[in-house]
């Protein structure tokens, strides 16, 4: 930061949205991108008597989030209603979660070795969607009554570096543990900055604001620079910090009151009458924790200790869950994970995968064993590959029909340099002076003729031979 | 529980309302006779009653998360004095 006067004191509060069919606390789809107001029902928009039933995928989620994180989970989870006027909520409050949160404590370690620990992670719902318009506003409820997580960290960061650092691990925790997508474009995860500054050692806290509306960590890091660097000029100029909540605006890269602490909401929270207690038995915990599937830290020390993949490929491999799992999949069919993650790499992702891979991990490996076991060349492995991508058709079939299958003979190979000969006169006679370039003119044209399928040592040694008894 | 008038101020101002001064001071008499009524409950006899009991659901207990069909999206908006493409339309409110 600008200046070594002053330490950065950061906490951040993260949400992200549950990979759930439904939403929290009804059967309408959980799903982005529907026509306004379509995925909704008398809860979503909060019409009188409508009751909310709580979703176990969602509170299992939520727990698997805590997990995830090395939290504490709690024996009972309790829902408060957090009421605040504000057209996003039809109901006039957000079913949240204050005194018994699902998860407590946690933490997530830097690659400095630096802990960064959270508070708590806790279960609530989404609001709807505002647009704002000329004269007036449009609301659309599809995403009111999403689950949502809120991960709340200590104020254990002190750089916009930092707080990158631990947003990435906790989001590849959350897409590699299936708990959330985490697209930021989408608002799948959100974040807001807490910030003050101190005198450097000093364990006396200044006075905070709060950032919202951070929706990429690009945002996230530029807020954060940009408020410590405001704070400390404040400071300096012999001004106070005031406790505000302030807005973050991506496109002129300044922050601007939003209200100050006179204004700050107050929730007035209370538990919710229309839910229940719900009480978190160990064994379900236990059964999560059984059934999660590896985060990304897991996942690169399998490649590196058990595969002994270089670590260029690990990074290409799980950067994407989808690529990641998909490579272990194939690597349980085939286990040849070097070869497989060079095909991954070099043939599958020139492809589109940001949704799906091209072809079946079955597919894949079935070609892969086929040049591995030398029944087809790697060349024409290759262009199998592409057909399958094309035509999703059958390996075997394809293979056969494309004659890529069977041994060529070695008198097959001979009959062919024979009659390759007489046709090319020219090379024929180049033998003497450019003896390796004739040899492989030659070999090229019986793999052409054989489509592949000749064994490229054997032709060399029967065009040698023949080509010196002439 | 005595509710004052800065009380029914600070709630209206919670609530984004605006009302006379007149208002709020019924408003807040209305609040106390509210307040008093319910009250009355510190006097029921509880001894004998185990008020601590709320029956506590487990996780098995909980909604599946299966889809149900939505409301047909000119229902949903078919209550609200305005609305536009499918959406509901209040007054400017830019928090």
């Amino acid at each position: 930061m600008t200046n070594s006067n002053y330490d950065i004191v950061i906490g951040l509060e993260i949400h992200a949205e549950l990979n759930t069919k439904t939403k929290v606390f009804c059967g309408c789809q959980n799903k982005f991108g529907q026509e306004p107001n379509s995925n909704c029902c008398p809860v979503c928009v909060g019409m009188p008597g409508a009751l909310p039933v709580l979703n176990k995928e969602a509170l299992k989620l939520a727990i698997k989030a805590g997990l995830a994180c090395d939290c504490k989970i709690n024996d009972y989870a309790v829902f408060e209603r957090k009421n605040y006027f504000y057209p996003d909520l039809s109901k006039a409050y957000q079913i949240s979660q204050l005194v018994k949160p699902i998860c407590i404590g946690g933490f997530i370690e830097l690659e400095s070795g630096k802990k960064i620990r959270l508070n708590r992670i806790h279960l609530e719902e989404d609001a709807g969607k505002l647009t704002h318009q000329l004269n007036d506003t449009h609301i659309d409820y599809n995403r009111g009554g999403v689950p949502l997580i809120e991960c709340v960290t200590e104020p254990d960061i002190s750089s916009a570096d930092e707080a990158l650092e631990f947003l990435q691990k906790l989001r590849n925790r959350f897409i590699f543990a299936d708990i959330a997508h985490c697209k930021m474009e989408q608002g799948g995860m959100r974040c807001d900055v807490n910030l003050s500054i101190k005198p450097k050692g000093s364990t006396v806290f200044g006075t905070r604001t709060e950032m919202k509306n951070l929706n990429s960590f690009k945002s996230v890091a530029h807020a954060i620079e940009y408020e410590a660097k405001r704070q400390i000029e404040e400071i300096e100029k012999g001004n106070k910090i005031i406790q505000e909540t302030r807005k973050w605006d991506d496109d002129s890269g300044i922050s601007s009151s939003m209200r100050s602490k006179e204004d700050s909401q107050d929730y007035r929270y209370f538990p919710d009458p229309d839910l229940l207690t719900i009480e978190v038995e160990p064994s379900v915990v236990e059964s999560i924790r059984s059934n999660m599937p590896l985060l990304q830290e897991q996942r690169i020390q399998i490649y590196s200790e058990e595969y002994n993949l270089p670590t260029s490929d690990i990074n290409i491999l799980v950067n994407s869950k989808l690529v990641s799992d998909y490579f272990d999949n194939a690597v349980k069919l085939l286990n040849e994970p070097k070869e497989i993650a060079n095909w991954i790499i070099t043939e599958l992702l020139k492809q589109d995968v940001s949704e799906k891979m091209p072809i079946s991990e079955q597919k894949f490996t079935q070609i892969i064993n086929l040049s591995l076991t030398k029944k087809i060349t790697r060349s024409n492995a290759k262009i199998l590959l592409e057909n399958i991508i094309q035509t999703n058709a059958d390996v075997m079939e394809t293979a056969k029909q494309l004659e890529m299958l069977g041994d060529i003979s070695k008198e097959d190979i001979e009959s062919i340099v024979i009659n390759l000969i007489s046709e090319n006169e020219k090379a024929v006679a180049d033998y003497e002076k450019t003896p390796d370039k004739v040899v492989q003119f030659f070999i090229g044209n019986v793999m052409k003729q054989t489509k592949g399928r000749a064994n490229a040592a054997m032709a060399r040694d029967i065009i040698i031979a023949k080509l010196q008894n002439k | 529980m005595k509710i004052d008038f800065e009380e029914i101020k600070r709630l209206e101002k919670l609530s984004a309302l605006s009302s006379s001064e007149e208002k709020l001071k019924s408003l807040a008499e209305d609040f106390n006779k509210i307040a008093e009524f319910v009250e009355q409950v510190k006097n029921a006899d509880i001894e004998q009653t185990d008020i601590g009991y709320q029956r506590v659901l487990k996780i098995d207990e909980l909604r599946a998360d299966e889809v149900v069909p939505s409301m047909p999206q000119s229902e949903i908006v078919s209550n609200a004095p305005e609305k536009e493409d499918g959406c509901f339309v209040v007054p400017k409110v830019v928090e």
